[in-house]
């Protein structure tokens, strides 16, 4: 249960000038939910984007199972089994749920050129088996009764479980989740919630960034701090939500009156 | 499903008979070599819709790889004394070599750059091919180039290829295995990666696909078909201009690919046949014949966005009064 999983190393990021992140560690442990907190600039997505190979640390590593994942490229870190959405909701529009998921599999990328042109029954095969796994995915996202509908037809929420559908569809033991009830009405909150428990009970680690605090405070069993690119706190939500830092910076005073 | 598919193959076959028959009714030589060069824009038409219709980049130095594909093999044929049987496969090898040198750079741009830095390229290949008089021919160009040689059949005959006719069926097969090759291609779970990037590329990697491989590999095998249907047409015509590397060929194989229908198989193929019949019956207008293209292309994207096929499909889809989807 305690095992790491995902080790970040004082990472720092600049832009030009722009320092977004400020040596910053922190870890998520195997099995574990894990957010990450802080006002708008504070970083958040720059340290997905680290994560996940899109941005390169200026200095700092990250370790992924112990084993170095920064620098990588972004295809190759989705290899090593982490997942992600982005925070625009982002699909691919034009296609169905189905295809969607088909696409985002595993077996997706393993089929190469010639065996494409030339292959016969074995390329029927695992077209079928990536149908069946697309289906199963739909189910346990919650979008079975949408299966056919093009992506770009969905409702908002929707389009949403469908993201996370697509993270999770090439198997990962890591997903990262950036604002996944962002702009999202109230029902369908408690959807995704429910949707992003049932993603840890299959034991994938969560790691997400969210604004909403009674989403976070509920379901995290850690939260990382973050403002200004600068770490304020890691630690488990009773903590965090009584850190002066953290209230001054984000919470309000709300939180310090319920604590 | 089956019955549709059963449907759909006696459509193909029909087409395919028509196809075969066609020389045989149209007599005139004249027309007989306008239906040779359709053929050979059906498959510069099919190569660019792949690298474009389906990994969404669109590549304007495509009419130069067609000049590329027909300067190599023309050359090997006459420089080198290579017999076309074997010219032709070392032309699109070598231009799809090319598609590789110059496709890993080029692909690491994204958005409106792509389309840029191909036009950019396409031009300064233009260039070389019409300037390096000693190897090209430069403006005045290369002349006599052979017809490809007969094969022989068992008991002394053989295919000879002197005839329009002969051409229009050699044409016709590759049209057929380009077809076959590209249809097979994006219908695998290749195709789907690449469809995957034209959808969203940061997307497509953050599942694991290594869209640079993948646009790479597309762009290769698109100027390899480029490249073939400019060694066919070497040989065919005998003669290579170096207006036949312009860049501006792109665009009118760009015009074959929109007006036909952009990422299906069939949009090329019509492309590539109802533009340049168009073309030949519009003769009469002069220089005017561009305005009513300009005109065409405009109400096309207008009103049919996925061209002559993707307005089919729609019609019969309306009156199917179902869904169903483009590639």
């Amino acid at each position: 249960m305690n095992d790491l999983l995902l080790d970040v190393r004082n990472i720092t990021k600049d832009f030009g000038g722009l320092r977004a992140i400020d040596s910053v560690s922190f870890h998520i442990k195997e099995g574990e939910i894990f957010s990450i907190i802080g006002p708008n600039g504070a970083g958040k997505t720059t340290m997905f984007n680290m994560i996940t190979g899109f941005l390169t640390p200026t200095e700092g590593g990250i370790l992924f199972k112990d084993q170095k994942i920064s620098g990588l490229k972004p295809y190759q870190v989705a290899r090593k089994k982490i997942g992600r959405t982005f925070q625009l909701t982002t699909l691919f529009l034009q296609n169905t749920v189905m295809e969607n998921l088909i696409i985002g599999q595993r077996v997706t990328r393993e089929a190469g050129v010639l065996q494409s042109i030339f292959g016969g029954r074995k390329r029927k095969g695992r077209q079928e088996e990536a149908e069946d796994r697309a289906s199963q995915l739909a189910e346990f996202v919650g979008l079975t009764g949408f299966k056919d509908a093009p992506a770009a037809l969905l409702p908002h929420g929707a389009q949403k479980q469908l993201s996370i559908g697509l993270a999770l569809a090439g198997g990962p033991d890591l997903v990262l989740l950036d604002e996944p009830v962002g702009g999202v009405d109230m029902d369908e909150i408690d959807v995704i919630i429910a949707l992003i428990k049932k993603i840890s009970g299959l034991g994938i680690t969560v790691c997400l960034i969210e604004h909403k605090m009674s989403v976070v405070m509920n379901i995290s069993d850690r939260i990382l701090a973050l403002n200004y690119g600068k770490k304020i706190t890691e630690d488990v939500p009773e903590m965090v939500c009584r850190n002066e830092e953290v209230i001054k910076s984000y919470l309000g005073d709300k939180y310090v009156a319920s604590s | 499903m089956s019955t549709n598919g059963r449907k759909k193959a006696i459509i193909y076959s029909l087409l395919l008979l028509l196809a075969i028959a066609a020389p045989l009714v149209v007599r005139d030589e004249y027309h007989r070599h306008i239906m040779v060069m359709c053929g050979i824009w059906v498959i510069a038409a099919l190569a660019l819709n792949l690298i474009l219709g389906y990994a969404g980049q669109l590549n304007l130095a495509h009419g130069t790889f067609f000049g590329i594909g027909a300067y190599a093999t023309g050359l090997l044929m006459q420089k080198a004394g290579i017999p076309f049987w074997g010219a032709l496969p070392l032309g699109c090898l070598i231009t799809a070599f090319m598609g590789v040198v110059t496709g890993i750079p080029t692909l690491r741009t994204k958005g409106h750059y792509f389309p840029i830095a191909t036009m950019c390229l396409g031009i300064a290949i233009y260039y070389v091919i019409a300037r390096w008089d000693d190897f090209t021919g430069g403006a005045r160009g290369l002349f006599g180039l052979p017809r490809p040689e007969a094969i022989p059949l068992p008991f002394g005959k053989e295919i000879s290829f002197d005839s329009t006719i002969a051409c229009y069926y050699l044409v016709l097969v590759f049209v057929l295995v380009t077809i076959v090759v590209i249809s097979r291609l994006v219908r695998s779970l290749t195709g789907k990666r690449l469809i995957a990037i034209r959808g969203n590329e940061d997307l497509a990697q953050s599942l694991g696909i290594n869209t640079m491989r993948d646009k790479v590999m597309c762009f290769t095998i698109s100027t390899f078909f480029a490249g073939l249907a400019g060694g066919v047409f070497a040989a065919y015509m005998g003669t290579l201009m170096a207006e036949n590397a312009h860049f501006l060929v792109s665009f009118e194989m760009l015009l074959f690919v929109m007006i036909g229908g952009v990422a299906t198989i069939a949009g090329p193929v019509v492309g590539g046949i109802v533009i340049p019949l168009l073309t030949e019956e519009l003769q009469f207008l002069g220089g005017m014949r561009l305005v009513v293209f300009g005109l065409i292309l405009i109400l096309t994207i207008r009103f049919l966005p996925f061209g002559i096929v993707g307005g089919l499909r729609m019609a019969a889809m309306r009156i199917a009064g179902r869904g169903g989807k483009t590639q």
